[in-house]
């Protein structure tokens, strides 16, 4: 069929509108896949309750993207902590949050909190000093840091100076009064787990040529990085306990960020795919290329994914471990899977 | 005489001994921080205007082991007309996982005797709060020692009133028979 100039015009119109389209919904995907995971483990919100009512804590890093290289640079994020109603959205008042701190089962702080709206915000200034402090004004009665908008509490010393999960355990002592103490079998507990994204820098070897690139995991600190130059495969390993009752029981979100510069001869197919243990997880592999600079690859493997994973890695004997071990490589054409179908409550590690 | 006159110094005797108020140990148990915080009062029946003393038992809430090194800050907290006062007893040390503190309680009615203790040996910080009722002096103060001195001051003003009864009349009877011979 012979294609008019007028109909020639119009297909190209209409092909770049397509393209558009796509490019549009591509773009609109990743920044709806940074909103609800792209910083991985940044917040949560915990179901709980007070008497008769719903009492639901939102724990929210501000920025979302923390990691230890933008805290390396300065960066003194805010952590939030608000207890509300979840069937009116309301915060409850003269809120006390009794707050522990704990890294890999290490106790770094606790103490107590107080904010009379229920929103509480502690910035925190990691810094490699001896001991954590907290500087802020305290309550008259009970002595409990609180912090106001112009002078909020802020927690100093060596606190997120690693990246990996951070557990945060926060027990509610008042409520709707600041002497209100509410005994041990009333006052709700809540378990949550936010992650600092360790940045790991390396180079890898393209044709003869260093490329620098950076790995992000919001998950747990990477370890044995490698690249095999032949196979143009990337490989790097990460602590993980493949217990299926505890990843049943758990809040869980893996998210794994791999930044390529390009052009190069590993980022030239516009497409990867990759492993973990061995087995094929290309669905959870997506390319952001929005960035002409560089090729931003996330691995994302929601809860139920890592349970199919881990039903099959308990099978294949590898659990024992203790490792999820991945692989990214190149391959042709665009290897985006779709939007993992995980919970969207984008939470975070164990929650035993 | 004596018995006429001691309704008159005890006059609320049985409304005090039916008074009764928290008495007993109050406990308060912090299962996440493995914690468990006794609290009692001397005496058990709170009066105002004389000194409580107000105590507090640490303890490891599996082993029952007093807790060692402990700071804390005692708070005594009442409302009245609406407006809440307190009392507060800081930088408290108790190495030995025990401490009180004695407060007089300037009023009657209900208060509250809040806690904030921290561990520091097994890095743990809790809050406790234990209702305390007080009454108005007469109504409660008479515990056995305090009735038994009010009863021997009793005893001895009834008598040194008899003796002195006893003197003018005597006086009175005497100068009426020296008239009676006079006449």
């Amino acid at each position: 069929m012979m294609i008019l100039p007028a109909e020639k015009l119009g297909f190209a119109v209409a092909l770049v509108i397509a393209s558009l389209s796509a490019f549009s919904l591509f773009v609109e995907l990743i920044v709806s896949m940074n909103s609800a995971f792209g910083d991985g483990l940044t917040q949560e919100e915990l179901t709980g309750s007070l008497g008769n009512r719903k009492a639901d804590l939102l724990i929210k890093m501000i920025p979302a993207v923390v990691t230890t290289e933008t805290l390396d640079n300065g960066q003194k994020p805010i952590i939030e902590f608000r207890l509300f109603d979840s069937n009116t959205n309301q915060s409850f008042s003269h809120v006390t949050y009794y707050i522990i701190l704990e890294k890999d089962g290490k106790k770094l702080f606790y103490d107590m909190f107080h904010d009379h709206d229920g929103d509480l915000k502690i910035q925190m200034n990691p810094n490699s000093s001896g001991n954590i402090t907290i500087t802020g004004d305290k309550t008259p009665i009970l002595d409990l840091w609180i912090g106001t908008s112009t002078k909020p509490v802020a927690i100093s010393g060596p606190i997120f100076l690693s990246g990996g999960l951070y557990h945060f355990i926060v027990r509610i002592e008042t409520v709707d009064s600041d002497t209100a103490i509410l005994p041990d079998n009333q006052a709700p507990i809540y378990d949550s787990w936010l992650s600092i994204g360790n940045t790991e820098n390396q180079q890898i070897d393209v044709d003869g040529k260093e490329v620098p690139i950076k790995i992000i995991s919001y998950y747990d600190k990477l370890k044995d990085f490698g690249f095999d130059t032949k196979n143009m495969q990337l490989q790097f390993d990460m602590p993980f306990n493949w217990n299926l009752s505890r990843l049943e029981n758990a809040n869980i979100f893996v998210h794994e960020e791999i930044n390529v510069p390009k052009p190069n001869a590993f980022t030239v197919k516009g497409g990867y795919t990759g492993t973990v243990n061995g087995v094929n997880i290309s669905k959870n592999v997506m390319l952001d290329n929005s960035n002409s600079k560089a090729d931003v690859i996330h691995v994302m493997l929601p809860k139920n994914d890592l349970l199919t994973l881990a039903d099959q890695i308990i099978k294949d004997g590898q659990a024992l471990s203790g490792i999820m071990s991945f692989t990214v490589k190149p391959q042709e054409g665009s290897s985006m899977g779709s939007m993992p179908s995980s919970n969207s409550s984008m939470s975070t590690g164990p929650m035993s | 005489m004596i018995l006429a006159i001691a309704p008159l110094l005890y006059p609320k005797i049985h409304v005090a001994n039916a008074q009764n108020s928290i008495n007993k140990t109050q406990i308060w148990l912090d299962k996440l921080n493995n914690i468990k915080v006794e609290f009692t009062h001397s005496p058990e029946n709170p009066i105002t205007d004389t000194p409580t003393e107000l105590k507090f038992d640490v303890l490891n809430l599996k082993t029952g082991d007093r807790l060692k090194n402990l700071s804390a800050r005692v708070i005594i907290l009442t409302s009245s007309n609406g407006e809440e006062s307190f009392y507060k007893y800081t930088n408290i040390t108790a190495p030995a996982g025990i401490f009180s503190e004695r407060y007089i309680f300037p009023t009657d009615g209900v208060y509250k005797v809040l806690s904030k203790i921290e561990s520091k040996d097994t890095s743990a910080l809790t809050l406790a709060s234990f209702p305390v009722f007080v009454s108005f002096q007469p109504v409660s103060a008479m515990n056995s020692n305090m009735m038994s001195q009010l009863f021997l001051i009793a005893l001895l003003t009834g008598i040194a009133a008899a003796i002195v009864i006893a003197f003018f009349l005597f006086i009175f009877r005497r100068r009426r028979k020296e008239k009676k011979q006079n006449l």
